[in-house]
């Protein structure tokens, strides 16, 4: 009985797929096609559902109620929602055709988003791309198109023990040619491990494409078609990132989980790590608002043969297809690009303004480890902005994993990673 | 099987109330028959929306190129046939994850079962006083979160932390568990033993009570060892309940999960990936058909294991 039951289900689900089968994947679909109409200048007008991530989807409704005082026809509502596994609510939304008028994006996974076909494209005229840090406007593009108004921008820095570089003698590295005799002086004090670098984490790649960066490498083609992992600049970089831990002055060994490297970093047995802005609220919490005045000193990255770029995170601002008060939708996040706005936000939250013009007031100019990452920003680079990217990420998490631990050389895993890549391939419209 | 056994009782119910056959032909059988069916739509429609519906839904997807990009045009995928599959097991990752899966199946359910046997039998037995809360204190850690798990297991398993301090007290200086990868695979089954234990225990425990004493006592009286009594007693009756605890625990041990995700994030070096995991990464990088297919592969491993299961203990039985 349940055989004959099992066999029209499964031809019950062969039928199915027979009919997905007869239809072929269109041409048409992929990007999002040309822009939408203009945004007036009038004030907004009805209810903007909005989702936002983490903190920021619980402090935004104190910033939105200074939208309503300058747009009182209008009315925010703010949804916010856990950053674990956003991205699935996201797709299902857009699959689904029921989504809010506008979302906070992750930066890296914009393209995939816009991808769907889902986003609508930012409006002609609506913000100046070129206030934004170079950076996070790159990360808002996709196929030709611009899918996202960045709101704010995060970047890794170095963070070292100020009492132990000034015990050694040393100041923070300016090259690279600095780093290596600057930690092993860190460790000449009593540190066990110069530098904190992850070892198979994952999003160490965040951490280590820099150094790729820093050495020259471009890692796509010009048009954003192919990887190109492959290259003499890209295993310099790695190459470089081998050495540390050849030379003892990493641990092959990196820690696992959040908020293990911060008791390490108080008590000095890891004398440096690579981290955003953040770290500063952790290691306060780890060591008291005394230890991080006293003894952590923040410096830009130090430069390689070609530059000093960190990597560049944060978060965007994008409409749906669906929205149904799109105009409010962008001229909200119209309101939130303004630099005055940026810094409510910055006090407000402590995320730092996407918009350059911000930073030129407040408690902005005049922080010292602000005008560090305000530094970095300038040279910092997303990843790649193609849909495969977080895939691509994965095969390179892996293999520098396997370069850190010591079981395959830079070249090799290079040339897995250009393969992998390849066969993965960029996910442009097929 | 098991419906065959379940419509037992059903049929002599119905064979019992004769006066009432009459009417069953005429309206009423056909009132009940409504009524049945509309206290049963509610779970029937759930089930098929969300238990049934699915399972298709993804064998189809496993069959197609369907990506992340497709979700508002799920009509413009192309059948690829068994290319996924094939995809699959040309994936050293995929294969590494099968392995770690049948190593993780291999090792853990027979300790899993040993122990929870071990603990049922000394619960039964031996500790008389404060029964209760040792059956407590076992089956504790099943309905400890995972989350809560991770983070005090975290803490043991680190290079500095309470198990290696244990163990040098003895001389011996253990490895950094979660960061060896030959060490990583036997760390998290001994955490998985200890939190999925209990389910068998308390089965166990059923099954030993329902055992009558006398055959036990007979046992001894007639000369035979507490060790030969068990053996030769107390097993043999058990066989059911050990068909019930290992078809259990196969299903849930071959969709290990929770400990990678939660522990390793399948590392070092992969040595923790499992088949679940592969696919859940899989689902995340918006390659659904992949995803699907190595889900299918998974139902597949679990219906084979599950079979080959009955087989060996009906036959023995």
């Amino acid at each position: 009985m349940s055989t004959s039951h099992m066999s029209k289900a499964i031809i019950g689900g062969l039928a199915a797929t027979l009919v997905l089968a007869g239809c072929g994947r269109s041409d048409t679909q992929g990007s999002g096609g040309a822009k939408g109409a203009p945004i007036s200048d009038s004030p907004a007008k009805g209810e903007i559902n909005v989702w936002a991530m983490g903190t920021e989807g619980e402090r935004l409704p104190e910033l939105a109620a200074r939208f309503r005082k300058a747009n009182p026809d209008a009315k925010v509502k703010v949804t916010a929602i856990p950053w674990q596994d956003y991205a699935k609510k996201v797709e299902t939304a857009i699959a689904s055709q029921d989504t809010p008028d506008a979302t906070l994006v992750g930066s890296a996974d914009l393209t995939n988003f816009a991808s769907t076909g889902g986003l609508e494209q930012v409006p002609a005229g609506l913000v100046d791309t070129s206030s934004f840090y170079r950076g996070a406007a790159q990360s808002t593009t996709y196929d030709g198109g611009t899918y996202g108004v960045p709101w704010y921008v995060d970047t890794r820095v170095l963070f070292y023990r100020k009492d132990l570089a000034q015990a050694a003698g040393v100041s923070a590295p300016k090259t690279w040619k600095e780093y290596g005799p600057f930690l092993k002086a860190l460790q000449k004090q009593g540190a066990k491990w110069g530098l904190a670098l992850p070892t198979g984490v994952a999003a160490s790649w965040q951490s280590v494409l820099p150094f790729m960066w820093e050495a020259g490498a471009h890692l796509m083609n010009e048009d954003n078609t192919k990887f190109a992992f492959d290259t003499p600049e890209a295993l310099k970089g790695l190459e470089y990132y081998e050495s540390f831990f050849t030379s003892k002055t990493s641990t092959r060994n990196g820690t696992v989980s959040l908020g293990e490297i911060e008791p390490q970093f108080v008590a000095g047995s890891t004398a440096a790590l690579i981290s955003g802005p953040w770290e500063t609220a952790l290691l306060k919490g780890a060591g008291g608002a005394d230890f991080v005045k006293d003894k952590v000193g923040v410096a830009t990255l130090p430069k390689g043969p070609t530059s000093n770029a960190s990597f560049i995170g944060g978060g965007h601002w994008a409409v749906f297809k669906n929205a149904k008060n799109r105009d409010g939708a962008w001229k909200f996040i119209r309101w939130l690009s303004r630099p005055d706005v940026q810094q409510d936000w910055y006090e407000q939250s402590g995320d730092l303004p996407a918009v350059q013009a911000a930073w030129n007031e407040g408690k902005l100019t005049s922080d010292p480890t602000l005008a560090v990452f305000r530094s970095q920003l300038r040279t910092a680079l997303p990843g790649p902005t193609v849909t495969t990217w977080k895939q691509v990420a994965a095969v390179l998490d892996a293999e520098i994993e396997k370069v850190a631990k010591g079981v395959s050389s830079p070249k090799a895993a290079l040339e897995r990673i250009q393969a992998k890549a390849s066969a993965i391939g960029t996910g442009q419209p097929r | 099987m098991t419906t065959a056994t379940s419509l037992k009782p059903a049929r002599e119910v119905s064979s019992t109330r004769q006066p009432t056959q009459r009417s069953r032909r005429g309206s009423g059988h056909l009132r009940r028959t409504v009524v049945a069916w509309a206290f049963c739509s509610p779970f029937v429609l759930l089930f098929g929306t969300f238990g049934i519906w699915p399972v298709f839904s993804s064998l189809s997807m496993s069959v197609t190129d369907i990506t992340s990009r497709d979700v508002r045009t799920p009509f413009s995928v192309t059948f690829v046939g068994l290319e996924n599959y094939t995809a699959l097991f040309d994936d050293p990752t995929f294969v590494r994850a099968a392995l770690n899966t049948l190593y993780f199946v291999a090792v853990g359910i027979p300790l899993t079962m040993l122990l929870s046997l071990a603990v049922a039998v000394a619960l039964n037995s031996g500790i008389q006083r404060a029964k209760g809360f040792f059956r407590v204190a076992y089956f504790a850690p099943v309905v400890t979160s995972i989350v809560a798990v991770a983070v005090v297991w975290r803490y043991l398993y680190k290079s500095d932390g309470m198990i290696n301090s244990l163990l040098s007290v003895v001389g011996i200086s253990g490895p950094d568990w979660l960061n060896d990868p030959d060490w990583s695979m036997p760390a998290l089954i001994l955490m998985a033993v200890w939190r999925h234990f209990g389910i068998p225990m308390v089965i166990f425990l059923a099954g030993l009570q329902s055992i009558p004493p006398e055959l036990h006592e007979a046992a001894v009286v007639d000369g035979a060892s507490r060790w030969r009594a068990f053996r030769s007693v107390t097993l043999p009756l058990l066989r059911p309940t050990t068909l019930v605890v290992a078809i259990l625990l196969s299903i849930s041990y071959l969709q290990f999960f929770e400990e990678p995700f939660v522990m390793t994030s399948g590392g070092p070096l992969d040595s923790t990936t499992s088949i679940s995991y592969y696919a859940y990464q899989q689902f995340g990088f918006g390659n659904y058909g992949v995803a699907s297919a190595a889900s299918y592969v998974l139902v597949t491993a679990i219906a084979l294991l599950s079979l080959l299961q009955f087989r060996i203990f009906r036959a023995r039985a």
